[in-house]
This record gives structure tokens, sequence and C-alpha cells, in this order.
């Protein structure tokens, strides 16, 4: 270990200031550390500064809310926080559904800076956390990398990892949300895990412990460890890479880690009911048998106690699954969860749980996007990765391992592409330091062949040659400055490519908070639309305490964070059945709808209408999930094939279907709508003519409408005589016009292969 | 005493002077003359009629936003077109407001009487159709069988509306109305015997009629959900002085004969509903709280077990008085109604039921939905949330644990014992205590540079077997020294240090 | 005698009977042809007049449900036989669950055998399934969509229970090719391993074990995942030319991840070639003079490598990404 106070950066070798002193290297360790923190956080400045210290689109609303709960009420009330506001009338039992860490988190931030009397508004510290914890993560990245390979390696690791687009998407300033702090915690508790690995030491295991405890109360994707370091075991018993180290670490972190982890609300009992937790228990039993196995066989070396260590290893393997399969059948067990399933099976989410699939985020991810979260590390990762593999160690297996797994789940899904980020950071700078490092070692000394007392061999990369000068003639030895230089220049020039292109991303593509939208004219002016905001204010000022707001879930937590009256779904989709209701209210006629809404008290509806300024994400685009949802739960109400015209389209304009032109959601839309240019009621998004204009509605009234059409607001008002409603004329001229279109259709259609 | 008979008759006044506004349309004034009795039965009850023709050119039921009147009489079935601001969307708005409506047509009632009808669920038979009954028709019918004697047992059973003592038949002469089928609102407060029909008595009957038989109703109630009523007559006649005080004999049939028709007391009766002198209910009083403490709450949790009680009053000749009932129902609802209970009355007039929260948490509301025939719809709903258990509330110690903790405990003590022991166990052989340290330290040392061979091992699988049985063979033996010297804190750590350089090269 | 004639008299009766009955019977006598049918294959192959008897002409208490194919190879219908199979799923799956009744059965109609169905019905396009109710013509959602709903079992069932309630659970034979497959991986392994027991260092081979793990990255990388999911085509073909990369940055050809993937190699191959020249991990140094250029050599392709094929990734991600400012080398 000692030698590891040698910096990699460059060539210290053979200046002898740091040969014999730690200080320099780590005042250069301190500073690039520092520099990247520095970095890190200005880089996520982005959105506070083009708007202002503002929370992020949906989950953070949530997630300040009920922060902003805890320092008021104080963390007991918290944990048993019953929330009446949120999917009424069921309501949220928020302090067993949620992870905790994130809230608890910022709190004890809060109250240590009230302690020390710097008054902070806890909004604040919500919307720079996880900047803050951008650098937290560029130092644990460090401290992995050096325990991988070696500290120059970490350091550039380090400073990847602090501007990475993959990583920044999810921590610029504002996106108060759990991966923030949890990339933070994963990284620590891998590093954690491969010290206590190294040194087999129970203190170390035991820090391993508590690190996973927290990155468990701050993010469902502890999954991933409890899932990763089993397998890292697992991978090590079959290379016969099997010692006392390994055993020690792993059964202390294995049942501290699942106590500790029990002790989360929202986990519960999970870590020994569910398949997810299974891996991690059934290596721990085969490790058991393995140790004891290894004992027998240490009793008397030249017995015949090789065979069996590796008959009774299978076997214990063996019996292990076929346990686990067996607790699964009866029960005791319950199978892979939807979302976990989704990511084996990657057809399944489409076919049995739209409401997951129907998640941006949760789409499979393209080459280009990989690019656009990592640009150049994307080529040079498999690099490092390749000379992990050729110099294996137990550290080393488990970044491979770390690194298949996590690249394999990003190509599933574009969200987890937060987890492979990490990995592809420390593999990037291994390859990185260790190429640089050639580099720049200058010629002058040729090398001697190793010296076979060298025991610092395999892990120490690059710097590790002790050479003795030769006399003879150097020049053509080594690769000769030019090339050198020409080679150290052009690395140059694809960092700064990398830094200014991590640069543009953070600022283009992550730093929107989405709550107000901006638009540039054609003369780069400006133009701030805080449509939303403008609404849920309305929302606030202007509606009962104890109104009721039917939407869509996407804006449950903002009218909950901001416009603070009850909701009926929400961004936590805990209960699809109840989203199912609204989507099939949203997908009904009128009529229909009214029995609905009235049987659950709704009061206001909320929809969000692009289609005046051109905005994609609103609910008519939407709102063929909201079909399906609702197609799932109701079937012979909703058909989805009603939505679409004859040809399958999914239009908006005269030629679409009936029952498109008929539903709550078109009609609440369009309603009155006279904006979008010429001709008036013309549609920007869906560039179309609404097909259904100009009618009345009977159940609701328009409430409220916001500057740019974005925020609509109906309110149901009750009829006094039930006269039977009366559609306007509209309708029966549209009858006739699908009647004919679909005859016409019938005519035309026709798939598969035309007969000849 | 007296005090409260002060109180009582300051309450009928008020009550009886509340809503006296009404408006009058006829067609022409004589009306007054010939509904006289009618209309001063209700200036008798206190109510300051205001007559004006129906197309009176400025009319206006509100000025201002504030409505003038609270009861509309509309007598003018000649009318074709209101007048002033007067029209059917004004009426609706007007009953859609609260305001009370009596009408009365006749066969010659024009469209805006359709118009008005069907916007509050009946429809008028056609112009110029009357009402006919060829086996019930008085003596003093012109021979168009029109004059019709509708005995009081086809009166709708709600005393509220009809009064109590209907006997003395009733005398009508005007068009049928059908009710609207699908609306739950419409009453029929009095229908035309099986032999009747509604058709146009002057020409022959050439299709199937709209109103046949029971079906045809003569008079027409409905309630709004906000507790505007409106009676609607098909005949304008059945008011009229004429048909108050004439004599009622019957040709055909069982030949009833009364000296006097029921109309009046009918009319009286129906007016008095009307314009809300009967079967107005409110509510006083809402309460509720747990069992065990008194104050009333918002938020309960599961199980709890809850006191709910309701005062409702009725306005009786004026007063206001405790409502009399047994069949007043609760509903606990969250989506639906988890538990539906009768309200016991108790003798001081409230209604009260006691029950137990359902063991499943959220929002849910006390629901009182009285919903009786003449009366109005009374509705009233609290919200209350309830929550589940908190993180103190659960039961501690189940017994069926104690075995558990048992076992943990016993488990503790144990291994501290047993590391009590380990740790301080003596090996009577002090030549090896010295020397442990010094070959521990050997040990470290041999371990920390090892030959090369060993470090070439790793190419060669073969030979990696062997190291390693051979590696694991000095883990033991380093155990067994660790065992030895553990109390040698340093050691250990070097120790720990030098196995883990070792295994390092290794791999 | 007089029995004689009572049962004459009771024939007689009988007879009257059954003549009053012949309608019903002859229902029964079909639903009971076809439930014979049914028992010998799941499907039943219809021609013209089996197709007016069975599925025409009243009286029916049954509704049927036909698929009109064109098997034959000459017509060259690929997708039929696709749905031929996932509709003989169903067919199956009815005829063998408990829900089993005779309320629904299941024909087909070939183009070749009943080319006449197809022009009574005025049938341009194959394959067709169609959906025959108990009463009434068939409207318009009585024939199936595949573009719509696609032509897998499940879809046809859930269409099925929109037409009639007919409620089946898909029952597939369970696909053993997979586990076959894998079995047999596994076996070759095995014995492979068996064979080569006595020096297995091949395991140790750490090349082939980072050549391995370097293929999968760049097939993830390169979105194969998304190919896999989202069956894009193979490149997209336009009046002027092929087009090889997708415009948008939301999707990708398969020929296109493929190009991404070498690129990602080839800039992998000369880092990895540029490490080896400068004396890799492991320090061997250069020795001889020759060497020293033949490393000089190595790092200046590697160089090359790196630069250029780095760049063009670069170059083609900007091609896809609308208003992106930075390129190196090439535009």
């Amino acid at each position: 270990m000692t030698t590891l106070a040698e910096p990699d950066l460059g060539n210290g070798r053979n200046k002898p200031i740091f040969n014999n002193t730690t200080g320099f290297s780590t005042l250069i360790t301190v500073t690039v550390l520092l520099l990247a923190w520095l970095a890190g956080f200005a880089s996520r400045l982005f959105a506070v500064i083009r708007f202002e210290s503002i929370i992020h689109e949906f989950d953070p609303w949530f997630n300040y809310r009920s922060t902003a709960y805890m320092v008021q009420h104080g963390f007991y009330n918290f944990l048993n926080w019953f929330d009446e506001r949120a999917w009424y009338p069921l309501g949220r039992i928020v302090g067993g559904t949620v992870y905790p860490g994130l809230m608890i988190t910022s709190g004890s931030i809060h109250w240590l800076l009230h302690a020390l009397n710097i008054p902070i508004h806890i909004r604040d510290i919500c919307v720079f956390l996880a900047p803050v914890f951008s650098g937290l993560t560029a130092i644990s990245t460090y401290l992995l990398t050096a325990e991988l390979w070696s500290r120059g390696a970490g350091l550039f690791a380090a400073c990847f990892i602090a501007i990475v687009p993959g990583y920044s998407s999810r921590s610029v300033a504002g996106s108060y949300d759990n991966e923030g702090i949890a990339i933070f915690a994963l990284q620590l508790t891998y590093f954690l895990w491969l010290r206590s690995l190294k040194t087999g030491s129970v203190f170390w295991s035991i820090c391993t412990a508590i690190s996973y405890f927290y990155m468990v109360s701050a993010w469902g994707g502890y999954v991933f460890i409890i899932n990763l370091i089993p397998l890292h075991v697992f991978a090590l018993l079959i290379m016969g890479r099997f010692s006392q180290r390994l055993f020690v670490s792993y059964s202390v972190f294995y049942i501290v880690g699942l106590l500790l982890s029990m002790q989360i609300p929202f986990v519960g009992f999970q870590p020994i009911r569910t398949s997810e937790h299974m891996a991690a228990s059934g290596v721990f039993a085969l490790l058991m048998a393995v140790g004891a196995l290894q004992y027998l066989h240490s009793l008397n070396p030249k017995g015949q106690w090789k065979k069996l260590l590796i008959v009774g290893g299978l076997m214990a393997a063996g019996l292990v699954f076929l346990m686990v399969v067996f607790l699964t059948y009866i029960g005791v067990i319950a199978p892979w969860s939807g979302r976990f399933y989704s990511l084996w099976d990657t057809a399944y989410a489409k076919i049995h749980i739209p409401i997951i699939a129907s998640v941006s985020e949760h789409q499979p991810t393209t080459w280009s996007s990989f690019f656009f979260d990592l640009h150049v590390l994307v080529c040079t990762f498999p690099v490092g990765l390749w000379y992990c593999v050729k110099n294996i160690n137990d550290e080393r297996v488990f970044v491979t391992l770390y690194a298949l797994s996590a690249v394999y789940f990003a190509g599933v899904m574009v969200r987890l592409m937060l987890t492979l980020t990490p990995v592809v950071c420390v593999l990037s700078g291994i390859a990185f330091s260790i190429l640089l490092d050639l580099l720049l070692r200058d010629d002058d000394l040729p090398t001697a062949p190793v010296e076979p007392n060298d025991k610092n061999l395999y892990d120490k990369a690059g710097k590790v040659k002790k050479r003795a000068p030769e006399p003879t003639s150097q020049a053509d030895f080594g690769l000769g400055m030019n090339v050198r230089s020409g080679a150290l220049i052009a690395f140059m020039i694809l960092l700064m490519l990398f830094s200014v292109h991590c640069t543009w991303a953070t600022s283009n593509a992550y730093s929107s908070p989405s709550i107000v939208l901006a638009s540039y004219g054609n003369d780069g002016s400006r133009k701030i639309l805080d449509d939303f905001r403008e609404a849920y204010g309305w929302l606030s000022q202007n509606t009962a305490e104890d109104a009721r707001i039917m939407s869509w879930w996407d804006y449950g937590y903002q009218i909950a964070g901001m416009g603070n009256r009850t909701t009926l779904v929400d961004n936590n989709t805990w209960n699809n059945s109840h989203i199912a209701l609204v989507g099939k209210a949203m997908a009904s006629n009128e009529t229909a709808a009214y029995d609905i809404m009235t049987m659950l008290d709704v009061d206001y509806v909320l929809v969000i209408f692009g289609g005046a300024i051109g905005y994609s994400g609103d609910d008519i685009n939407k709102f063929i999930w909201m079909v399906r949802i609702a197609e799932g739960e109701h079937p012979k109400d909703i058909h989805e094939a009603d939505y679409f015209t004859e040809k399958g389209e999914y239009r908006v304009d005269s030629e679409a279907s009936k029952t498109m032109l008929n539903c709550l959601m078109y009609k609440l839309s369009y309603y009155r709508y006279d904006s979008g240019g010429s001709p008036p009621g013309y549609d920007r998004t869906r560039g179309a003519l609404p097909g259904n204009r100009g009618f009345k509605l009977t159940y609701l009234e328009e409430a409220y409408t916001t500057e740019h059409w974005l925020v609509r607001i109906y309110r149901l008002f009750e009829m006094f005589i039930t006269s039977v409603p009366t559609d306007s004329v509209v309708y029966d001229f549209l009858t006739v016009l699908a009647k004919r279109i679909e005859n016409f259709m019938m005519i035309a259609a026709g798939c598969g292969s035309r007969l000849s | 005493m007296k005090i409260y008979l002060i109180v009582g008759i300051l309450a009928c006044f008020s009550a009886a002077y509340a809503d006296q506004e009404t408006l009058v349309l006829v067609d022409n004034l004589n009306i007054r003359e010939t509904h006289s009795q009618f209309f001063k039965s209700l200036q008798e009850r206190g109510y300051s009629l205001t007559f004006k023709l129906a197309d009176d050119a400025n009319l206006v039921l509100s000025k201002y936003g504030e409505y003038l009147y609270k009861n509309l009489i509309v007598f003018s079935p000649a009318i074709v077109e209101f007048g002033g601001q007067l029209d059917t969307e004004a009426i609706t708005k007007f009953i859609d407001d609260g305001g009370n409506v009596l009408m009365a047509g006749n066969s010659a009632a024009g469209d805006v009487y359709r118009e008005i009808a069907s916007e509050c669920g009946f429809e008028m038979d056609e112009e110029s159709a009357a009402v006919i009954d060829h086996f019930n028709y008085d003596s003093l019918d012109e021979g168009d069988h029109t004059r019709i004697v509708v005995s009081p047992k086809n009166l709708i059973n709600a005393p509220t509306i009809t009064g109590v003592h209907n006997t003395q038949p009733l005398l009508f002469e005007g068009t049928g109305l059908i009710l609207d089928k699908d609306n739950s609102l419409v009453l029929p407060i009095l229908t035309a015997d099986s032999t009747a029909y509604s058709y146009n008595p002057k020409n022959q009957v050439k299709e199937y009629p709209h109103a046949v038989g029971r079906k045809t109703v003569l008079i027409a109630a409905l309630q709004a959900r906000n507790n505007a009523r409106i009676i609607f007559s098909g005949s304008l006649f059945f008011f009229s002085d004429e048909a108050f005080n004439s004599p009622v004999s019957k040709v055909h049939g069982d030949k009833v004969k009364a000296s006097l028709s029921g109309n009046k007391a009918l009319a009286v009766h129906l007016s008095q509903w009307a314009f809300g002198e009967r079967g107005q209910l409110r509510v006083r009083r809402v309460s509720h709280h747990r069992e065990d403490d008194k104050q009333t709450t918002n938020t309960y949790t599961i199980t709890d077990s809850v006191v709910y009680r309701i005062e409702i009053e009725e306005l009786k000749n004026g007063k206001w008085q405790p409502f009399e009932a047994n069949d007043v129902q609760l509903e606990f609802v969250r989506i639906d109604p988890f538990i539906r209970t009768t309200l016991k009355r108790n003798p001081s007039g409230v209604y009260e039921a006691v029950f137990k929260v359902p063991d499943v948490w959220g929002v849910y509301q006390f629901k009182v939905d009285y919903d009786r025939i003449g009366y109005t719809r009374l509705y009233h709903s609290t919200q209350v949330s309830v929550r589940p258990l908190q993180h103190t509330q659960y039961e501690r110690f189940i017994p069926s644990a104690y075995p558990y903790y048992v076992s943990a405990f016993s488990m503790m003590i144990g291994v501290f014992l047993f590391s009590f022991v380990f740790l301080y166990y003596k090996d009577e052989t002090p030549k090896t205590k010295k020397k442990v340290p010094l070959l521990a330290w050997k040990r470290c040392v041999y371990i920390c540079k090892l030959p090369p061979s060993e470090v070439a091992v790793k190419m060669d699988p073969s030979r990696r077997q062997r190291t390693q049985t051979k590696a694991s063979a000095e883990e033991q033996a380093l155990d067994q020294i660790a065992k030895e010297v553990c109390y040698h804190i340093y050691v250990a750590e070097l120790l720990q240090l030098s196995l883990s350089n070792k295994l390092h090269d290794y791999s | 005698m007089k029995t004689t004639i009572k049962l004459a008299g009771c024939y007689h009766h009988l007879t009257l009977l059954t003549f009053v009955l012949s309608t019903q019977s002859v229902l029964e006598e079909k639903v009971e042809q076809l439930t014979d049918m049914t028992a010998k294959q799941s499907i039943i192959h219809l021609n013209l007049n089996k197709f007016k008897e069975y599925v025409r002409s009243p009286p029916r208490d049954y509704s049927f449900v036909v698929m009109f194919t064109a098997m034959a190879p000459s017509r060259r219908c690929a997708i039929c036989q696709h749905v031929y199979e996932e509709y003989l799923i169903v067919a199956n799956s009815f005829r063998f669950s408990p829900a089993y009744n005779t309320k629904l059965f299941f024909g087909m109609v070939d183009f070749d055998e009943g080319s006449d169905i197809f022009q009574m019905l005025r049938l341009n396009t194959a394959p067709v399934i169609m959906h025959f109710p108990a009463k009434g013509k068939p409207k318009p959602a009585d024939s199936m969509d595949f573009e719509r709903a696609g032509i897998h079992a499940e879809a046809i069932i859930k269409w099925i229970q929109d037409r009639t309630d007919v409620q089946i659970r898909v029952f597939r034979p369970p696909n053993y090719s997979g586990v076959v497959a894998f079995a047999m991986l596994f076996i070759l392994v095995a014995g492979f391993l068996y064979l080569r027991r006595n020096n297995l260092e091949f395991l140790y081979n750490k090349q082939m074990w980072a050549v391995v793990a370097l293929l999968f990255c760049f097939a993830m990388v390169s979105g194969q995942m998304w190919n896999q999911i989202r069956g894009p085509p193979f490149f997209h073909r336009t009046k002027n030319g092929p087009v090889y990369i997708n415009g948008g940055s939301h999707g990708q050809f398969v020929l296109e991840s493929y190009i991404v993937a070498i690129l990602n190699g080839a800039v992998v191959i000369g880092m990895i070639m540029m490490i080896e020249a400068a004396g890799g991990v492991k320090g061997t140094e250069a020795q001889r003079a020759q060497d020293g250029k033949r490393r000089r050599l190595q790092t200046v392709v590697g160089l090359v490598l790196v630069c250029v094929f780095f760049s063009l990734l670069l170059s083609v991600f900007r091609a896809k990404t609308q208003g992106y400012p930075y390129s190196f080398l090439f535009k």
C-alpha cells in the first residue's frame, strides 16, 4: 500500500521530490478534487441562473412538499404522515411509502445550518442539494477508482463524473430527487465494499453496511447493490477466489445490511420476502457452505477434499437455488415485481403494465442518447474494461460485473443510464490514466525488464517500472518526443471536446425546470411562459380549501405542491385502478364522465393543452395512454381502437373517430379554442384543425384558462332540473361525416398481401 | 312560557311572512274574479300577490340580480309570448335559483307552456287536446265529456303535498300531461281514471292518443334538487271558483254525488306545498366525535368507534319543530358506503348513531341523504379522514413473540460469554507467548517478500491451484498464530495487513 | 291387437312431434356435425357449400369465426403462415379449455379451395379473420384489423371476446425449442469442459473473456437492445438512394447501430494499440531499435484510428442531433 503515496499524475518517478514525500501528491489530489467539486457545482446552476431558484418538474415537488412537512412537523409526524390531500378519497400514508433519506438529509442540513444561526429557507437547501452532492459523488468515485486501479485514474474519474451529462441530467440545481444523493451513496457503498474485501476487516464491512443503509433509505435502486455484490461474491467463488477476507466481509455486510435495510418502513420485510433480494441470501448460504468445506479441506490439504470441495460447492449451489424456487412456488417469497421483470423480459411492460410503459424514461436507449450522455467516454470505457479484465483481481472482477450489468440495464431503460454513468467514468478514468501515464513518461531512460521482486506488479499500472539507466543510444527506443506530444495534444483536444459537450448538454437539455417554459423569438429574445404557476396560483387563490382537482397523474404532485389542493391521482402511481378510473373519465363522453366525476366528488378538472404554443407534452398527446390504462381496467367500456381512425391513425382533425371527438379530454382541450394562429383554432402541436369545434359543454363550465391556453381549468356544476342534455348540431354533421369516412375506409382498407 | 309564546309567534310570523312576494301572470285581469277564492286563500296566508298581464311589456322577475318575487303563479294559458324580459329561459333560471312556480293551463295553452313543461320534465298534450272520459264526466258537462270527475283515490299518496283528508271528488277540465320517464324528480299528483284519454274533443280519434288511462297525468309536481317546487296543472279551471263551489255528480258508473267538490281543499294544499309552507326540512346541527372523548375532530383512526348526531327540523305551520321519523339513515362513504345504519331518534329529537370505523384508511364522508316524497331533499355530508395506526399505536410484546425474544437475548448473552472466554483464555505455554510477536513478525516479513516464482503463479492455473491450497494452509497457520496472539492488537493488525498484501499478489 | 294400434298411435304421434321439431333438429344436427369436425381438428376447413350450410344459412345459434387465407406457397403470403399459427393456437386453446361450448366454432377458408367464397364476400386481401354472429349479418367491426391489433393470439382472443362474449385463456404449447437449445448448449459446454478437464487454462484466457465483455459492451452501447425491442428497418429506402442514418435522435436503423458499433470498436482498438505501443500496463519496453520504430508506427496508427473514427462518430451524432454545435476533423 505504501507505494500508493506516489502520484500517478505524469511521471513523478524520476523526480526525487515525489519519491520521498507524499505531501505533494496529496496536495494535488485535494486540489483536483476541490476543482472537480466546484466545476460540478457550477455546471449545474444553469437553471437557477436562467430562471430562478425553483424546484423542477414533477417528483421533486412531492419531495419538496414532504421535506417542508418534515421540517415543520418533525420527523415522527412525518413518519406517521397520512396525506388526505393525495389520492382522494383513498389518501396516502406518506411516511410508509417514501424513501425518507432525501428528506432526512436536507432536513438535517437545514437543522444544522439553523443551529449555526444561518437562516436559510428549506427550499434553497432542496434546490442546491443535488449539485452539492455531485461533488461528494466525485470524491467517492475517486476513492472507488483509486481502490480499483490508481489514484491518477481516480482523479480522472472524479473529473469525469463531476460534469458528465448522464449524471448531471438528474442532479441539476432544482431537480430535487432521490437519484441526486443516491448515486453518491451507491459509489460510496461500492468503494467501502471493495475496501472491506481487500482488507477483510469487520470495520470496513460495517461501514459498507451503513452506507448501504443510507442508500436504501435514499433510493429504490438499492436493489442494484444488493444484487451486484452477491453476484460479485458468486463470481469470485466460481473463479476459485474464495478467501477468508471474502467470507468475513460479505457475511458481515449481508447480515448487518439486511437488518439495517429492514428498518426503512417502505422496505419493511421485502428483503426476506421478495425475489429481488433472494440472490443475496442465496449467495450468503452458499458462502457459508463453501466456507465450511474450505475449513474441512484445510484440515488436511492433501486428502480427497478437493473433489469434495467442488462437488459440495456445486451441490450447495443447486440446493440453495432449489430452495428459493420452492419458497417462491409456495408463495413465501413474492415473485419478481413487474418493474423488475420488465428489465429481463423487455416486452413484458408493453403488454401487461401500460402504466410503466407509458413513462418516457422507461423506454429503451438509442445509441445517440448513449453518446449524448457520455460522449467520448462511450468509446473509451471499453479500454478500461479491457485492461481490468486483462489484469484481473478481486476488485476488478467487481468493476467488470458492474460495467456489464449496468450497460445492459442502461440499454433497456433510459433512466438506468444513471447507474451506468459512474462505472463508465471509472473505467474511462482508468483508460485515460494508463495512456497519459505512458505518454507523459519521457524517454530518457528506457527500461530494463521488470525486476522479479516487484510485488506491486498488477495493481499499480504504469508507474511501477524500476529502470536501470542504460548508457546505450536511446533515440530509437521509446516513442519519441513528436509522437508523444502529438498524441497528447490529440487527447487533450478530445477531453476539451468532452468538457464543452458536457456543458452544452447540461445547459441545453437538462436545465429546464419544465414548470417555467422559455421560448426564443427570431431575434433571440427570450419569452417566459409561466402558465403552470399561473394556473396553480389561481387554484390556490380562488378555489375552496378542500376542492378536489381531477387531472392526469403527471400533474398531481404539482397541484398538491403549488396549488395546495386535493388531487385524485399523482405521480406515485401505486393504485392502477384509481388512475384507470380517472383515465376512463377523461376518455368517456361528457355524460358518462360526469357520473364518474360526481362519484369521485370532483370539483374541478385540469387539463394541459399545448395546441396554442406548440407544447408537445400536453394531455392530448398523452391521451392514448389514458385510454390504454383505462382499457386495462374497464375493457367493456373503453376500447383503444375507437380512438383511432379507420386507418389506425391518431388524429384530432375532422377525420378523427367520433369517440375521440366526443370524449371529455378532447372537449376540455378544444373548448372555445380560437387561438393558435391562422386559421383561428389551429392546433400547432398536432398541426391540424380540430375536427369538433364550437360545441357547448353540458356538465362543466370553464373556470380559468391561462395566458397561452396551456392550462385549462373547468368547474363541474350541478344540474337542478334534470333536463336531457342537448348536444349541439355539430355532432349530427360529424356522425354523417364519420359514417361516410367509415364506408370509404372499409373499401380502401386491407392488410396482408394483395392477392394476384 | 310567555317568552316561548312570543318566540313562537315571532317565528311563525318570520316564517309565514318570509317568502310572501308572489307574482301572478294572467291573461286578463278578470281571472282575479273567476279564481278569487284561490287567491284569497293565498292572501289570507300572507302572500302579497302582484297581478300582471302575461304580455305586459315590462315584466321582470329580478332586478340588479335580486329576485323581486319568491313565487310565481302562471294562470295565462292563452299567452303566446311573454312580455318584457320574461321567457322560458328566465323562468328556468328562476327555478334554478330556487323560485317556486305554480302553473295552470288548459287545452288552449300555447307553446310557451309546452317549453316550460318540457324543461321541467313534463309533456303537455298538443294544442286543443283535452282529457276526455266518457265514463266519469260531470253532469254539467257540455257534451265533450271533458269536464271530468276524478276520485281522490287517484291522488298520489303523499299527505305532505295533498293534505290528509281528500274525500270529495275533484273536478277537472283541461289537457293531460305525460311524465318524462327518465326524470326521477317529477311526481304525478293527480292522474285520470283508466277510462280517460287525451285527445281533441272536436275531431274524431284517428291515431292513438298520446295519453291514455292512468298515464294521463292531470296535475304534476316537481321538486328540483335545490328544493324549488313546481306544480303544473293541466287545467286552470281546476283552481277556479266555479270548480271550487260547484256540486259534483257523475253521470255513469257509481253515481258519485257531492254537494261540493274537493278542489278547494286540494288547491289550497297544493299551493301550501308549492310555496314551501309544508314539507320543509332542515338540518339544525351536526356533531360527531369519538366515543371516549367529547370534542369533535376531523381525523379518526381506523377501528375507532364514532358517535354521530344530527338534529333535523321541520317547518310546521310556521314554526321549526323537531322532525319525527324512524327511517333516517346515515352512510359512511368512501366512494362506496362502507357503513349504512339507521339513525336512532332519542327523546330530545336528536338522531344518533354509534358505529365502528372500518379498518380501511382514507377520506370518508358522513352522509345523511333523506329524500322522501313531499319533503325537501335533506342532504348533509361531512368529510373526515380516517388514518392508519401511528407507529406508536401498534401492539408491542405480542405473547406469541416471546420465544423469539428469549432466543435473541440468550444468543446475545451466549456470544458475549463466548467472546469473553475466547479473548481471555490463557494457554499455559509461556514460551510460545513470548515468541509469538517475533514469529508473527517473521511471517509477515516472509510473506511480504515472496519469491518471484509465486509472482509468476498467476500465469499457470495448475500451479495456481497448488498455491491456492498452499495459501490456505498458510492462512490456517496464521490463524493459529492469530488465535494465540490476538491480545497483541498491533500484531493482529500487522498480520491482517500482510495477509491482504500477500493474497493480493496472488491474484 | 289393441296394443299394436296403441303403438301405431304412439308412432304417429312421434312422427308429428318430430315433424314439428324438424327445424330444431336441423340445428341440433348441424351443431352435432360441427362438434364432430371440431373434435377431429379444431379448425374446420370450409369449402363453398360447407360455408353456405354452416356459416351462412339459418338456423344458427352459434357464432362462427372464419379465417380467409392463402396458404399455398405459390401465393407467397408470408404473413398468412404466422396468422395461421396464432389462429391455430386460439382454436386449440378454446377447444381444450373448460369453457369449450358449441356456441363458437372456428373455421378457415383457403383461397385456392374456396375462391368463390372470397368473391361472394368481396374479399381481395388475405389473411382476414371474420366473425359471423349467431344473428344478423357481420358488421365492419366483425372483421379483425391486424394492423391495429396485431396478429398475436392474445389480440385475436381479445377481439373474439369483444365480438362474442366468449372468454378464452390462451394456452400456448410451451415453446421447447429455446429450452432444448439451452440444454444442448449446456451439454456441449459441459462435455467440452469434461474432455478438456486435464488442461483448463483456456478458461483462464483473459484475452477471450475481455473480448467477450467488450463485444457485449459494444452491442449495448450501440443500441442493439433498442433494435430488439422496437424492431426498426435495416435501413431506409428512398427514391434517391438508401438512407443508412436515421435523421432523428429518437430513432435508428439496424445498419446504423452496426456502423456505430464498428466506430466505437475502432476507437477502442486505436487506444489499445497506443497503450500497448507505449509499453502497456505490464511495462514491457523496447529492446531493439526497429522495435522502437514499430512502436512509433503503431502509436501513430492508433492515434489516427482514435481521432478519425471518433470524429466520424461525432459527425454522425451531429447529423442526428439538431443544433449540435461541435465537431472534430469532419463536419
